[in-house]
């Protein structure tokens, strides 16, 4: 019960996030409605048997699968999975959820940017007051850091969409476009969709246990919501997933072959 | 079972080698060019999942993840990032830095190599505003490229002077590049005098890598513009004089220049001045710099003799009275008894600050009206992002490294080089060199520095000193072909009729002067110390 919100994270990395993460790879096989979906649920299984069986083989690993995880996971993928089947397939699924995603991506990146003006205005507050006439306010300190962490934390998805994340270009700029789509695709199966798993994996028992106490700061004139700046970690994950996701479909129809 | 412990012995021998394998995967990736930060996190991940299947490698390395990227949240030091790159994104943004090198050079096109040398004056200037190598190169190369190639300079010349004034910005702080390497070192500095017993260790801050960064960067700015004037006075037809005729009066030109040029000045000295003088951490004088760049840009673009001008003005006026009533008057709130001489300056100081925001405010309008205020949050928050992204890919990878052994091999592979301190230190800069090729100053200081920092400052290496011949080191590597960064980002916006060997032929008088740079700093170690010990001891 203490964690239990780090529970439902799990449950939404493992039962939402994952199976999500493989449905342009289904859509990029095939077109195909049935077909389709049932490739995506192959996939889906197929990997989590994999990880499974990872879990057990291999030395020194600590953590354990809970059955009742596992039942739901395999709940909701195969729930997907059949409204996939019914909302016309992976492909058909994956291009209009795409856009709707990077609209969420963008959308936030567009509205935390704002509080770059507002971090420099109540820095320099801070300043003023604590220079010029020698009081200090913990609370307005720390909401900087609060803003600092919400502006790169939760701007990660835009930027990554418009391309802001730095890449060493001395081959990719010159590369076709089908093989920057390959590069992109390749990239997002391999290393972006891991990297969030690990992040949204790691930061459920962190962020549960935050908000299980409602921690605040540790001082007691402080912002007391250091679990809604945690909560920023899984949020990031997500975002990124989110641009990936609309990456990974664009790259797909390049890679069909689609103008 | 047999054949499974058979097997694993031999996966053993290899499992040795993976730390190593890391790194070589990590290179071939980025060349791919798939995002780096995420290269970074991939890598990890993939080899994390081969030491755990080979079980040398314990998950529990990697579950601090979060406590990492919180890290990078709550640390107040790293702040002064996204406040460094706002007021360079406002002075860019507005132009302001356009009008820089267009005032300059008019003030010292009438000499000979003058286009030149006030390109590595705004170059030095621009510092506080790119941490990133390319935009100052681009900025410039866009600006000054064609002018300097009307006046009849010498491609090679005028290339090679952008290029070079354009890595200036790594060097003279205040850098983001620097922030990012104090944070770095003196976390390494703590960790190598702890593993040394030294239960109270000493400290070294932003701050003092700002005062040791200060004198070789200035010196290099006057090596760039001996070399120039050298140029300008053994071969005057690479770099030609603008013809008085074509300047206005010198009265005007002069003039001209004082209504742009000591604004910003002023800014750039008190951001830095603040901070060496130990009145303000990085992150407030940051603060400081980026509200003094919104109000410049404020005063720039209102119109003459509007009331927004006025407005910004009294805001600027207001902020000058706060700091000079604070210097003579007691403004303390909160103390037992203030005198009748002191309450009066707390009510002034009182009035003062409600005018600052009026001030802001019409800045703000203003550029909110030609439609540069969301472009200006848009392209921080951007620019904020992509550094820390970096830092959280760059994080995991430093855990995996570490949790595979890297850690012990590194260390091993310095202790074994031949030469002592010495040796490490010139294979440690030789590598980074190489590196600088492919990765731009952010991957680097974030990934191989918290490798090979406390190994070399547990030699007892002084950590100002390593800091800046680490920066010079890199800023040396963008500069040489044919991979350099700030030839690459100059060849994407010179003209056609600049060609790349031109480009690479400027440089290298320049690659020279870095060296020269090197060698003096390595025999003279105290350049880089002398400043910090005075003012922080």
């Amino acid at each position: 019960m203490l964690t239990l919100l780090g529970d439902i994270l799990n449950w939404l990395t493992a039962g939402i996030a994952f199976p999500l993460m493989l449905l342009p790879l289904a859509a990029l096989a095939t077109h195909r409605r049935v077909a389709g979906s049932i490739l995506w649920l192959v996939l889906v299984a197929g990997l989590t048997a994999a990880g499974l069986v990872f879990v057990a083989l291999a030395p020194r690993f600590v953590g354990n699968v809970r059955s009742f995880d596992l039942a739901l996971f395999a709940g909701c993928a195969t729930a997907l999975a059949i409204l996939a089947a019914v909302a016309g397939g992976p492909r058909s699924v994956a291009e209009k959820l795409a856009p709707k995603l990077e609209a969420v991506a963008r959308g936030v990146g567009r509205t935390v940017m704002w509080l770059v003006f507002v971090m420099a205005f109540v820095q320099f507050a801070v300043v003023i007051l604590r220079y010029v006439f020698g009081v200090s306010f913990l609370a307005m300190q720390e909401s900087i850091t609060y803003m600092h962490g919400a502006v790169f934390l939760l701007a990660a998805g835009y930027a990554l969409l418009t391309n802001d994340q730095v890449r060493v270009d001395v081959f990719y700029r010159d590369a076709s476009p089908k093989r920057k789509a390959l590069i992109d695709f390749l990239g997002a199966y391999l290393f972006l969709f891991p990297v969030c798993l690990l992040i949204l994996w790691t930061a459920s028992p962190y962020v549960g246990q935050s908000w299980a106490v409602r921690e605040g700061s540790a001082e007691a004139s402080g912002v007391p919501a250091l679990f809604l700046l945690k909560s920023c970690i899984p949020a990031f994950a997500v975002l990124l997933s989110m641009a990936g996701f609309s990456i990974a479909v664009k790259a797909g129809e390049t890679l069909r072959g689609r103008p | 079972m047999e054949w499974l412990d058979a097997h694993g012995i031999c996966l053993c021998a290899a499992a040795g080698w993976l730390d190593i394998a890391m790194v070589a995967a990590l290179c071939l990736c980025l060349m791919a060019g798939y995002p780096v930060a995420f290269s970074l996190a991939g890598v990890a991940i993939v080899f994390a999942l081969i030491g755990l299947s080979m079980g040398v490698f314990d998950i529990s390395y990697v579950l601090p993840m979060p406590q990492r990227i919180f890290g990078a949240v709550s640390n107040t030091t790293l702040i002064a990032v996204p406040m460094f790159i706002l007021m360079g994104v406002i002075l860019e943004k507005s132009k302001i830095a356009e009008e820089l090198l267009d005032e300059m050079a008019k003030l010292f096109g009438a000499l000979r190599g003058g286009l030149g040398i006030s390109v590595t004056l705004v170059g030095a200037l621009l510092a506080a505003s790119t941490g990133i190598v390319g935009a100052t190169v681009v900025t410039m190369g866009l600006l000054s490229l064609p002018t300097m190639l009307r006046r009849g300079y010498d491609p090679a010349f005028a290339s090679g002077s952008i290029a070079a004034a354009g890595t200036l910005g790594q060097i003279i702080p205040p850098s983001i590049v620097l922030i990012l390497l104090g944070d770095v070192i003196s976390n390494a500095y703590q960790k190598s005098q702890l593993e040394r017993g030294v239960f109270a260790p000493e400290t070294v801050s932003v701050g003092d890598l700002f005062a040791g960064a200060l004198i070789p960067g200035l010196l290099l700015v006057a090596f760039y513009i001996l070399y120039q004037a050298f140029v300008a006075f053994t071969a005057p037809n690479k770099a030609p004089a603008i013809p008085a005729a074509e300047l206005s009066g010198r009265g005007e030109v002069f003039a001209a220049a004082m209504k742009t040029l000591p604004a910003p000045l002023l800014l750039f000295i008190a951001v830095l001045g603040s901070i060496l003088g130990g009145a303000a951490t990085p992150t407030e004088a940051a603060s400081v710099g980026a509200l003094g760049a919104m109000l410049i840009a404020g005063a720039r673009l209102t119109q003459r003799d509007s009331f927004a001008r006025y407005a910004v003005y009294a805001g600027a006026i207001a902020i000058l009275g706060l700091i000079a009533l604070t210097t003579f008057v007691d403004l303390r709130l909160g103390r037992a008894a203030i005198n009748a001489g002191d309450r009066a300056g707390v009510v002034l100081a009182l009035a003062l600050c409600l005018v600052v925001p009026l001030g802001l405010f019409a800045a703000l309008h203003r550029l909110a009206r030609e439609r540069a205020l969301a472009a200006i949050a848009d392209q921080t928050a951007r620019v904020t992002t992509m550094v820390f992204t970096i830092f959280i890919g760059a994080a995991l990878f430093s855990l995996v490294f570490r949790g595979l052994g890297g850690d012990e091999t590194v260390r091993a592979a310095l202790h074994a080089t031949p030469g002592g301190v010495v040796g490490a230190m010139i294979t440690v800069m030789a590598v980074m060199f190489v590196l600088g090729f492919f990765l731009d100053f952010i991957e680097i200081t974030l990934v191989v520095v918290p490798l090979v920092a406390p190994a070399l400052l547990a030699m007892g290496v002084s950590p100002v000193w390593l800091g800046v011949m680490m920066a010079v080191n890199l800023q040396t590597s963008f500069l040489t072909p044919p991979f350099g960064f700030a030839l690459f980002y100059l060849r994407g916006v010179a003209p056609p009729e600049v060609t790349t060997g031109a480009i690479y032929r400027g440089a290298m008088p320049f690659i020279l002067i870095q060296i020269a740079m090197l060698a003096i700093l390595a025999l003279f170690p105290q350049l880089a110390t002398w400043l910090p010990g005075v003012l922080y001891q």
